[in-house]
């Protein structure tokens, strides 16, 4: 809830250990909200569990890490963020160095974290994640504003993350990414009232709803096929990357008919599937 | 209630309260301060006044002076650890670590409660030592009774400064409302406008010594001036009044109550923390 208006509404997943889900969708949609909700930083009305955990317990956030899209700076040094980080989590750092070395921050440590650039930010946001070996992983545009090293060096660590088996939860807009790491896609729409519209594997998803020049070809507008909607749960008018996106309301089978077709406005006429 | 992570956010309020300039402001203030009616009280000496009175004196302006700068010191370190993190964006990134809510802010006024007494500690080191060198005969025990009623003082604002601080959006709003605040305190605890009420608008003592119950700043003046001068001309009316009710035990009960007065503004703001809706 931002004030009296709900940010999210009818949100339901469930991701198996070991899995990996996308958020996806526009900005505004509640990407970062549903990770602040994860974390028991916003109230929210139902039922949040971690491992079978309350997601406002501690219980619950030992067992996530949270990268922020933007890791605001806190008045300290890398070494010391690492070692007060690490005391809250119980999970003493060794050698704050040789922690860092996979991040290639091991030679900041003695730099104000204020003082690390963007791409150096989000490496160290990752790694304060990290600590405590946490099972979770909310990582909210880890690759944003990165150079095309600094990202190919980041998707390198979370595929490793992946291949260990942690969960990932993935938010961002970029589709390669998104490719490269998730299981799963769950579609956020835009609007002031958002909902999940489509949760399914990727690959399905694409092949499903989008024709493929529509993931690569950024501004053209696309229509989804509205016989082909056997996943989505309920979808509402939204804006993706520049295009311009139309999905049918409601679920119906494959091969079925479009019903309640929706052009929601705002996103708050998503149907109920 | 982990009391180890009471500890680790505590130490990290300590590094980060001496880094800051608050801190050394307040402290430096303080410090020179009191140096400087030390000096001018080293002037008296060679006037004629007995050496122990200008002792007297400077002990009893110091007591003016802490409860003028502490409670500012405490409302400001109190208002900044909660709205500080807020504005610095950072107290979400806190919240969302394995920590409860009751954890961060104990453990926030727990350092900044040291930092506080480490600040008057310093100033009252400093004032000795000048005291030392100009030849002013300061009253220790009494030095140190002072100091020690301060930090209660400082203790007792940090809290309503955090009361203040954690339901505040950000820290601009906390500051304009603990300089409000503050103002009231010093004002409603000038001894001068007691005694104008009971003179002028015939408020009883009683009333009056309610007030002082009321305000931990009033408290703390009453306090530190009993413990040496307990004289009208600087006592006041209702001081005057409440040492008649509470002979000896004045003091301790004022110091009982400063603590009790944290205590219950330490409530206040964990309250107001717990049911602060958002945490950025």
């Amino acid at each position: 809830m931002f004030g009296p208006r709900a940010a999210l509404q009818d949100l339901s997943l469930a991701v198996p250990a070991g899995q990996s889900l996308a958020l996806w969708g526009p900005n505004g949609a509640g990407k970062s909200t549903t990770f602040h909700a994860m974390l028991g930083l916003v109230p929210y009305q139902g039922t949040i569990r971690i491992f079978g955990e309350d997601a406002r317990s501690v219980k619950a956030r030992r067992m996530v890490g949270w990268a922020p899209q933007d890791l605001a700076p806190p008045d300290m040094t890398v070494g010391r963020a690492v070692r007060f980080l690490a005391e809250l989590r119980e999970a003493p750092v060794a050698s704050v160095g040789a922690f860092l070395e996979p991040f290639g921050l091991a030679a900041e440590t003695a730099l104000p974290v204020a003082a690390l650039s963007g791409g150096q930010r989000k490496r160290l946001s990752l790694a304060l994640a990290l600590l405590g070996d946490p099972q979770v992983l909310l990582l909210d545009e880890p690759t944003a504003n990165l150079d095309p090293a600094g990202r190919t060096q980041m998707l390198d660590l979370l595929s490793g993350l992946r291949a260990r088996g942690k969960t990932l939860f993935l938010a961002s807009h970029r589709l390669g990414d998104v490719r490269r790491l998730c299981d799963q896609v769950a579609l956020l729409c835009d609007g002031v009232v958002n909902r999940v519209c489509a949760a399914g594997r990727f690959g399905a998803l694409q092949r499903r709803f989008l024709a493929p020049r529509s993931f690569m070809g950024l501004g053209t507008a696309v229509d989804w096929p509205e016989r082909r909607c056997g996943s989505v749960a309920s979808a509402s008018e939204s804006g993706l990357f520049g295009t311009r996106t139309r999905a049918v309301a409601g679920a119906c089978s494959g091969g079925g008919e479009g019903e309640g077709k929706g052009e929601g406005k705002g996103g708050s006429s998503c149907g109920d599937g | 209630m982990r009391g180890r992570m009471i500890l680790i956010l505590a130490g990290r309020e300590w590094r980060a309260a001496l880094a800051a300039r608050w801190f050394w402001f307040y402290g430096g203030a303080t410090a020179a301060l009191g140096a400087g009616l030390l000096w001018m009280a080293s002037g008296m000496i060679p006037a004629g006044v007995p050496e122990s009175l200008a002792g007297g004196r400077v002990l009893m302006a110091t007591v003016n002076l802490l409860a003028l700068l502490v409670p500012l010191m405490g409302l400001t370190a109190g208002a900044q650890c909660l709205a500080g993190e807020r504005d610095r964006r950072t107290l979400g990134y806190l919240l969302a670590q394995p920590v409860t809510r009751s954890e961060i802010l104990l453990g926030k006024l727990l350092g900044n409660g040291l930092a506080l007494g480490a600040g008057l500690g310093g100033a009252t080191l400093v004032l000795a030592l000048a005291a030392l060198a100009l030849a002013v005969p300061l009253p220790v025990t009494a030095l140190l009774a002072v100091a020690g009623l301060g930090w209660l003082l400082a203790l007792a604002t940090m809290a309503l400064g955090a009361a203040l601080g954690a339901g505040a959006p950000g820290l601009v709003a906390a500051q304009g409302a603990l300089l409000v605040t503050w103002l009231l305190l010093v004002l409603l605890g000038d001894l001068s406008l007691m005694g104008l009420l009971m003179a002028k608008q015939h408020v009883p003592p009683q009333a009056l010594l309610a007030l002082t119950f009321i305000n931990p700043v009033h408290q703390f003046r009453v306090a530190a001036v009993a413990l040496f001068r307990p004289s009208m001309e600087v006592l006041g009316p209702v001081g005057l009044y409440a040492r008649e009710r509470l002979g000896g035990a004045l003091v301790p009960v004022l110091a009982a109550s400063l603590l009790v007065w944290t205590t219950g503004a330490v409530l206040v703001a964990l309250e107001r923390f717990q049911n602060s809706r958002s945490a950025s």
